[in-house]
């Protein structure tokens, strides 16, 4: 047994990524014992799956991780980034075969299902009322995995040398335990409880277990494919949605602040900034929502209030579930639904978005610009805020990087949407709205697309996915190190 | 859940100081996969962990009770404690022996007059002034044999 865990904590970490990326792909095979009328599919998966892991295995026998100075941080920065990038097209490409072959799919629409998947989107391009257990499985199984992310399950089962540089490039801020592998641990039992929990409520509240165990993955993991066509609106069951809105609410926080939450110290989870800046948008804008939604389409106040903290939470969490089509809104609330994708869920969790610490950052520096202009000039002030760790000092360095993410972020978002616009042939409003979606990994959908959605308006919305789920700048560190890997091998082979 | 701490690998252990010395150790001791604490006053000192360290790190004053129970350490097995002032030192060890019961704690002083203080407490020491001399010394006599052993052939 020890002698296995050294052979893969020295082995090639692509490989590894490769063999776990197949072992995903070969889960969704245990459900065809109850479905034996759907047996004649197993191939889609076993092909995709079994050729991963073999890939994934003959390299981990060639390729050993080279040993290298963990002082040079840029060289190892790049490299992380480039595995985790590669990790993620490996991923989208593997799991996009299934649908391939068959699903009646084009290539790119299988493409963008699988990536919607994996970044927990929820955008589909499929028809689920038609579709086989099989696959309606393995949609959420791919988005409760992407949700956890690759790098961790992996640092879960094996760890090496480097995996902290994996684990921070995947986009995890936190440490919880004083070990990389025990904190990886501690976060998979915790969702694999919650997964549990959320189930047998589903159940409770009246829904079949195939249909419970899918939209819980999903809401867990802020994901939102559902199995049904109207998603959770289906039901019309107010103990359904009150469930999904608690296990989207969880999904979307910190890890580190859940497990505060689940040791019990509730004081000490209520301080924490983020979980009050969530509080806040709800209770201010759940209202707001709501009115103009009475307003707008004349619905009373219990179903106002209803459809508003439910849809609130969907977007805000960045899960994607809806119980109504939003083609009717008035412009005010389709605003309100856009600003709350824009915020997205809470750093270090399984959401996209901007990320509440992030937008929370930026207006305590705006009110503290302000507050500046009329005090004296020499005050000296320190801004903090509270994360799970304890309180922690708004420094330059700090502030500079959110501001960083932040103008990149509402760029692309900016320029995606127009590019949706000219592809799609839609409204700006349609079109901003698709996109912040598509950007902060949501899944909500204004009704541009589905199955009939042209191919390049798709590839626009699988760049946002892609770059939302990883934090763009990972992205663009892993593409540029990519280039300048190709461009040293070329360059050593001309020389001699 | 004692009995699983005991255990080898599980040990959960706490380096007070991030100087050349205690960053060297950090990163070694979560390189190898054990549970790692470290703690320093100064921010910018833990710059000098890698980027792959893989512990925690806390930020404030060894000596300030609050900061010692934030770190857990009624919960470490072992101690280390090479902040570069001496008597933080004896303070820091003390405390962890007394008030926080830990079994194992070691400290590092530069003066070597000192360690009687810590012999009275028990309290295992490093001096590094002590072990360069011994080093020396061990490599001034071997330079002497083989010295002796070229004259005799």
């Amino acid at each position: 047994m020890t002698a296995v865990k050294r052979f893969f904590s020295e082995s090639s970490t692509v490989g590894k990524l490769m063999m776990l990326i197949g072992i995903i792909l070969l889960i969704p095979l245990l459900v065809l014992p109850f479905y034996p009328d759907e047996a004649h599919l197993y191939w889609a998966f076993l092909l995709p799956g079994g050729i991963s892991f073999c890939l994934g295995l003959l390299l981990c026998f060639v390729h050993k991780n080279r040993e290298s100075d963990p002082s040079q941080w840029r060289y190892l920065m790049q490299r992380s980034s480039l595995i985790v990038l590669f990790a993620w097209c490996w991923g989208a490409v593997a799991g996009a075969i299934p649908f391939v072959l068959s699903c009646n799919m084009t290539v790119v629409q299988s493409l963008f299902e699988s990536i919607s998947g994996w970044t927990t989107t929820g955008l589909s391009v499929m028809d689920v009322s038609q579709t086989a257990h099989i696959f309606l499985f393995f949609r959420s199984f791919m988005q409760y995995c992407g949700g956890v992310g690759f790098v961790m399950v992996m640092v879960m089962m094996v760890q090496e040398k480097f995996s902290m540089n994996l684990y921070s490039a995947e986009g995890h801020p936190d440490k919880v335990l004083p070990n990389l592998k025990k904190t990886a641990q501690a976060i998979c039992v915790l969702y694999v409880g919650l997964l549990a929990a959320g189930t047998i409520a589903y159940i409770i509240a009246g829904m079949n277990v195939f249909d419970a165990i899918n939209h819980c993955m999903c809401a867990l993991s802020t994901g939102g494919f559902s199995t049904k066509l109207n998603s959770i609106g289906e039901y019309n069951n107010l103990a359904i949605e009150i469930i999904t809105i608690v296990l989207m609410l969880i999904g979307t926080t910190n890890f580190a602040v859940l497990i505060l939450l689940f040791r019990g110290k509730i004081r000490q989870f209520l301080k924490v900034s983020e979980v009050r800046f969530m509080g806040l948008i709800l209770i201010v804008l759940i209202p707001c929502l709501a009115f103009t939604l009475m307003g707008g389409m004349g619905m009373g106040v219990g179903e106002a209030f209803r459809h508003a903290s439910f849809d609130l939470s969907s977007a805000l969490s960045t899960t994607g579930y809806s119980t109504m089509g939003y083609g009717e809104w008035p412009p005010l609330a389709i605003g309100i639904m856009i600003l709350v994708m824009l915020i997205g869920g809470g750093l270090g969790s399984t959401a996209g978005g901007l990320k509440m610490s992030r937008v929370y950052i930026m207006l305590r520096m705006a009110i503290d610009n302000i507050r500046r202009r009329v005090s004296p000039a020499r005050e000296v002030r320190n801004i903090y805020y509270t994360r799970a760790q304890g309180k922690t000092q708004i420094d330059q360095k700090l502030l500079n990087d959110t501001a960083g993410f932040v103008v990149v972020y509402l760029s692309i978002f900016l320029l995606g949407g127009f590019l949706v616009t000219l592809t799609a042939g839609c409204g700006l409003t349609e079109g901003m709205f698709e996109f912040a979606s598509a950007l902060g990994t949501v899944g909500l959908s204004i009704g541009i697309t589905g199955t009939t959605t042209g191919n390049a308006t798709l590839i626009v919305e699988m760049i946002g996915m892609l770059l939302g789920r990883l934090e763009i700048f990972i992205v663009f560190i892993g593409m540029f190190s990519g280039f300048t890997l190709i461009k040293s091998r070329i360059f050593r082979r001309k020389r001699p | 859940m004692l009995k699983k701490n005991k255990k080898g690998n599980d040990k959960y252990i706490v380096i007070i100081g991030c100087g050349r010395l205690g960053a060297y150790l950090a990163n070694t001791l979560a390189d190898e996969g054990r549970d790692v604490l470290i703690l320093d006053r100064n921010e910018d000192s833990l710059n000098k962990l890698y980027d792959s360290y893989g512990g925690l790190t806390l930020t404030g004053d060894g000596t300030d009770l609050e900061v010692l129970k934030e770190a857990n350490l009624d919960k470490a097995n072992a101690v280390i404690v090479v902040t570069n002032n001496d008597n933080a030192n004896v303070m820091i060890a003390q405390m962890a022996q007394e008030l926080f019961q830990v079994d194992l704690v070691i400290a590092r002083l530069y003066d070597p007059e000192r360690e009687c203080v810590y012999r009275e407490f028990h309290i295992d020491t490093i001096c590094p002034s002590t072990l360069s001399a011994m080093r020396i010394d061990k490599i001034l006599s071997c330079g002497e044999g083989s010295g002796d052993e070229a004259a005799a052939s």
